[in-house]
């Protein structure tokens, strides 16, 4: 009987080693995923207003995700899928290329485009779709081509049909400065003022809807919270109480904001309940609290506390209101705000001499410093969560930057309107 | 009609009546009645006679004769007249007294009438009690003997079921160590049995496991360097396909198995998903980093590239 069990484990071993030789991969590239987008063939007749495929190319390359191809650098410029030669995007190493036709009909003055994407290494069509706009829509038709290709190929959905707010100053003499506040494209361009103002204005917030914004303005003679409707730009003020009304910023359910309130002698932090204009004291201590933002589920909230004698970040329960504080590395961390799942938490840190933006892990604790520019500030997280806008110092100016919440990609958004700050990345807009 | 009646006298109206009821009886076939009737009329008419007699009594006047009178005085007229109430007072009195003394004599015989009685009565309950309390006695006698009666029986019966379970038992005693006398010796056959074949076993395994061992050297050899080589080439495998694995964001978690089939050249024949993560974009990545690499590097030593290189799996998780 032993003698069989031996007999019977010995041919076990030598057919599970030749029949379940499995490779373990835990290793991925380093580098971004190559994609060629070619561009797409005018059938218009004449010049279109936009590049679509250069829009789209631009997007997907400032994602961090994909390393788009050159077109200097292409063999051939498909226009459908019969014409794609596999070998020569194979020897190019590319992994997808999208390519795509535009038309335009003179009697409905509407563009359409149609594309597809193709999986070079499968030899097969993953996407395909026909879109029409109007020449002003076509940055748009661009931006949600970019986004159904990234959703395609990654699985997480793509933020480049998303818009951001931010606030510019410009010195119109010497004495005289304006403030205005730009809602535009998440890749800087097509912006519109909404508000401008000689007096400061600060710390703008979208609303879950993606309809208003809130905002910090000095412009009524002291410093007011107000909301406005983006599209309409009708404005009303929330509260001006005496002393600091700062860092509005919305519920997860948009019925209320948090802000920071000296009404009652030192900066504290409420909830303003804008159903009922109801204010709930959520801190009571003689530091300074400031710059709450809520966690996703809206149960709890993190804030900047100079209570232990330096600026740190507390988390605390909107039930309990217990503060509890979850930075100790470096003598400054402030203005916390969460990841979109609550397991990360995005913050400006200081370290050698400079100020960083900076992640720490929820579970673990562990920190990581994102960002090398210095004099970093005020980030604000991408809806899907990969990417954090910030402004940074930059040839002496104020600019906007985005880096991937692994700190892979950096990239500089473009402005031509003097200093750039405080920007707000907006929800998913539908 | 009743006011003629009305006006007839006592006697008439009697005689109708009389007249309706001999009527009513001649009229009537059983002469009992007829009897019973005329009987009746008899005691009737008696009745009738003797009350006209006493209700209108004739009063005769005696005519006086003569009359002798003497001339009283006034005192005397007086005292005559005081002497005869005396008498009827005197007589008056006597009569209440003996009336006084024939109630007191009602009332007493009426009691001891009524003490009689209560003595009777009270004798007869006594009596009657007497009786219920023999008689319960005697049932309770009745009952007690009975019931020494019972006892006595299942006594007996308990007695002789014991008796019966005795000897049952016995019996069975009996049995069970005939039983297991049979087992014992059966027990004895078959330990002796084991210990036979188990020497037999024994002697066949040390032959075998000699043989086992010495086969298992052998194989071990050929596997060090199989493994060997097949290690080499499995890191080889591993570093084109990281080159190649473009990690979806927030793939932490997921897992993919792919079955991979190669040519002997290195090139890819085919892959598959045998286990996917659920996340079409992160199955996708990997097959995409199988199909990626141009050309697999595989041994030249084509019993070691069937035996590991035909045919292998791969695992796909983020670290």
């Amino acid at each position: 009987m032993k003698f069989l069990i031996t007999l019977f484990s010995f041919l076990l071993f030598i057919q599970s080693v030749h029949a379940e030789l499995m490779i373990e991969i835990t290793k991925g590239s380093d580098s971004a995923l190559p994609i060629a987008i070619v561009p797409f063939a005018n059938k218009s007749g004449s010049a279109v207003p936009y590049d679509v495929s250069r829009i789209i190319a631009n997007d997907l390359q400032r994602s961090g995700d994909f390393d788009s191809l050159p077109t200097s650098k292409m063999l051939s410029l498909p226009e459908q899928y019969d014409q794609v030669h596999f070998r020569d995007w194979r020897l190019l190493g590319q992994n997808y290329v999208l390519i795509g036709q535009l038309k335009y009909s003179a009697s409905s003055k509407k563009y359409e485009i149609s594309y597809e994407l193709i999986d070079v290494l499968s030899q097969q069509r993953v996407l395909g779709e026909v879109l029409s706009s109007g020449s002003k829509g076509l940055r748009k038709l661009a931006h949600k081509i970019s986004d159904a290709v990234y959703e395609i190929i990654t699985g997480v959905r793509g933020v480049f049909s998303t818009k951001i707010a931010y606030i510019t100053l410009k010195q119109l003499t010497k004495n005289k400065q304006e403030y205005r506040l730009f809602v535009s494209d998440a890749d800087g361009q097509n912006a519109h003022m909404i508000f401008k103002s000689h007096e400061p204005m600060l710390s703008p917030s979208w609303s879950n809807d993606g309809q208003h914004l809130t905002y910090v303005s000095f412009h009524s003679g002291r410093p007011a919270i107000y909301i406005q409707h983006v599209k309409s730009s009708h404005q009303r003020k929330v509260t001006s109480f005496k002393g600091l009304n700062s860092a509005p910023m919305w519920s997860p359910d948009d019925a209320s904001l948090l802000m920071t309130l000296s009404k009652d002698g030192n900066a504290e932090i409420y909830t303003y309940d804008l159903a009922t204009n109801a204010l709930d004291r959520l801190t009571n201590h003689y530091g300074i609290d400031t710059e709450a933002s809520w966690s996703p589920d809206g149960k709890e909230v993190v804030f900047t506390s100079d209570r232990s004698g330096r600026p740190q970040v507390y988390r605390m329960s909107i039930k309990d209101k217990v503060p509890t504080r979850l930075t100790f590395v470096g003598k400054y961390n402030a203005r916390p705000r969460f990841s979109r799942d609550g397991e990360s938490l995005y913050y400006v840190h200081q370290s050698n001499g400079g100020f960083h933006i900076a992640a720490i892990d929820m579970k673990t604790g562990e920190q990581q410093v994102l960002t090398s520019t210095s004099l970093d500030e005020s980030p604000s997280l991408s809806p899907n969560g990969r990417m954090i806008m910030y402004s940074t110092l930059r040839e002496n100016r104020s600019v906007l930057a985005v880096v991937s919440v692994d700190g892979g990609a950096k990239y500089f958004l473009p402005s031509d309107s003097g200093d750039v700050r405080e920007p707000a990345w907006s929800p998913f807009l539908n | 009609m009743k006011k003629i009646n009305a006006n007839k006298t006592k006697g008439q109206t009697k005689i109708a009546l009389l007249l309706d009821a001999l009527k009513a009886i001649f009229k009537t076939k059983d002469k009992r009645f007829l009897i019973a009737s005329v009987l009746l009329h008899i005691v009737l008419f008696s009745l009738l006679l003797v009350s006209w007699q006493s209700s209108e009594p004739v009063k005769i006047s005696p005519m006086p004769n003569s009359v002798q009178a003497r001339v009283i005085s006034l005192d005397e007229l007086q005292a005559l007249r005081e002497k005869r109430e005396a008498e009827q007072k005197k007589q008056i009195d006597e009569k209440k007294a003996l009336k006084k003394k024939q109630e007191l004599k009602r009332k007493k015989e009426l009691k001891r009438k009524k003490e009689l009685k209560r003595k009777k009565e009270l004798k007869r309950k006594e009596l009657k009690k007497k009786k219920a309390r023999e008689k319960k006695q005697e049932a309770k006698r009745k009952a007690d003997e009975q019931k020494k009666i019972q006892v006595k029986k299942k006594q007996r019966e308990k007695r002789l079921k014991e008796k019966q379970k005795k000897k049952e038992a016995e019996r069975q005693e009996k049995i069970k160590q005939e039983e297991e006398q049979v087992k014992r010796k059966k027990r004895e056959q078959r330990l002796l049995e084991k210990m036979q074949q188990a020497e037999l076993e024994l002697e066949r395994q040390l032959e075998a496991e000699r043989v086992a061992k010495e086969l298992s050297r052998q194989q071990e050899l050929m596997l060090a360097k199989e493994l060997s080589e097949t290690e080499r080439f499995l890191s080889l495998i591993r570093s084109r396909i990281e080159n190649q694995w473009h990690i979806p964001p927030k793939s932490n978690g997921l897992s993919v198995v792919l079955q991979i089939k190669l040519l002997p050249t290195g090139e890819l024949s085919s892959v598959r998903i045998i286990q996917a993560s659920g996340v079409k974009a992160f199955d996708q990545s990997a097959e995409s980093a199988v199909r990626g690499v141009r050309k697999f590097p595989v041994p030249d030593e084509r019993s070691l590239f069937e035996k590991q290189f035909r045919l292998f799996s791969m695992r796909f998780a983020p670290s």
